[in-house]
């Protein structure tokens, strides 16, 4: 796709991110990702990638639908970002992906089916901070900021309840969010979670502007 | 009968024999009016507490105070009788645990709180209520026998 100048213009909204712009987040996900495949791999002791084979541009309220409706279980993770940009992270892994992750992480089973022990939801959280720290660091050397993720709050519960708490910690409802979708492959199965990037209404356009004049 | 289903900052009116619903409910607040006389109900799935600016064309139920003025206006205008109205509230969740505790006063609670406190300034009795705890809600309202149904995953099925 030509220069920086076409692939990143001047932008004022998320929504105005063209698909050459979605396309060059996406590859920069992908590098974030291949960096949390390697800490993953290694916490596992066997292979393990992550993929990312989308990233669009979503209303919250539409994220649910997405997702399957909204009485389908999930798992949520809210990061809240800080640093030069602040914003929210929200990562959200269907239950049956829940399960299989814990069972691959942990290499047993779930102790009760439709709920998470304190143990089970540490490694989870411990995914989710490894995703999230990893891909953090791959948007802070693309945009040249710095962005901290703090620890996570999680919830497990339907998907309609994750996202609206979620819009209404930060107040808005007409917030259209990066939606970064992140398949987790080991040998034995798939797996496939949203992680999905707000930032601020006062850090947006210093977050826009950094991707118009990126030099990659 | 028939399920209406009310989305995120919006309400909807309906008659007996049917159903008002809102799936997955989380810090938000559902606000069901009824009035037992006509069966005429109206519920709203809010979003945050009090008042949003006047002059901003906001979703009809994105604030408490709007969302039940809004309502009541339309139930009025629809053959509801004011007096005869009562209020059944559920919602209002603390979904994400932090690590660094609860906070005491989490958007989920302030939306409950502004909501009862308009109810009460608009002289509607608030006969039941399910709010806060940690968990998501889908509602249902049955205008048939004005009770309300709360499905949850972990604390299973309640009736208010």
């Amino acid at each position: 796709m030509g220069t920086s100048d076409q692939r990143f213009g001047k932008i004022k909204a998320l929504s105005d991110l063209t698909e050459a712009q979605l396309n060059a987040l996406r590859e920069m996900s992908h590098a974030g990702m291949a960096h949390a495949t390697a800490a993953l791999s290694q916490l596992l002791g066997h292979p393990l990638t992550l993929t990312v084979p989308r990233v669009s541009i979503v209303p919250l309220v539409q994220i649910p639908g997405q997702v399957g409706g909204e009485e389908e279980w999930v798992a949520g993770l809210y990061f809240k970002i800080r640093g030069d940009v602040k914003g929210s992270i929200l990562v959200l892994i269907p239950w049956n992906g829940v399960l299989s992750v814990i069972q691959t992480l942990t290499g047993k089973k779930t102790a009760q089916p439709m709920a998470l022990t304190e143990d089970e939801a540490s490694v989870l959280k411990e995914l989710g901070n490894i995703l999230t720290s990893a891909y953090l660091t791959a948007l802070s050397n693309l945009l040249g900021v710095l962005l901290i993720p703090s620890i996570p709050g999680i919830a497990f519960d339907m998907v309609g309840a994750v996202v609206d708490s979620f819009m209404v910690e930060r107040g808005q409802l007409e917030e259209v969010a990066m939606v970064i979708e992140t398949r987790f492959e080991n040998p034995a199965n798939g797996v496939a979670g949203r992680l999905i990037l707000l930032p601020d209404p006062e850090s947006l356009p210093g977050f826009l502007d950094r991707l118009s004049s990126n030099p990659r | 009968m028939k399920k209406i289903q009310v989305p995120l900052a919006s309400y909807s009116l309906a008659e007996s024999p049917d159903v008002l619903a809102s799936y997955g409910v989380g810090s938000c607040v559902v606000v069901a009016l009824f009035d037992p006389g006509t069966g005429l109900a109206a519920m709203a799935h809010v979003m945050l507490p009090g008042r949003g600016e006047e002059k901003k064309s906001l979703p009809p139920a994105m604030y408490s105070d709007q969302a039940i003025e809004g309502m009541l206006e339309d139930l009025l205008r629809s053959g509801g009788v004011r007096e005869r109205l009562v209020a059944k509230i559920a919602g209002g969740a603390q979904m994400f645990v932090f690590p660094s505790g609860s906070k005491d006063n989490s958007p989920g609670q302030r939306n409950v709180e502004t909501v009862i406190e308009k109810l009460s300034r608009e002289g509607i009795p608030l006969i039941a209520k399910d709010v806060g705890k940690n968990y998501g809600r889908s509602v249902e309202f049955y205008t048939e026998s004005g009770r309300m149904l709360i499905k949850t995953i972990s604390e299973g099925i309640k009736e208010i």
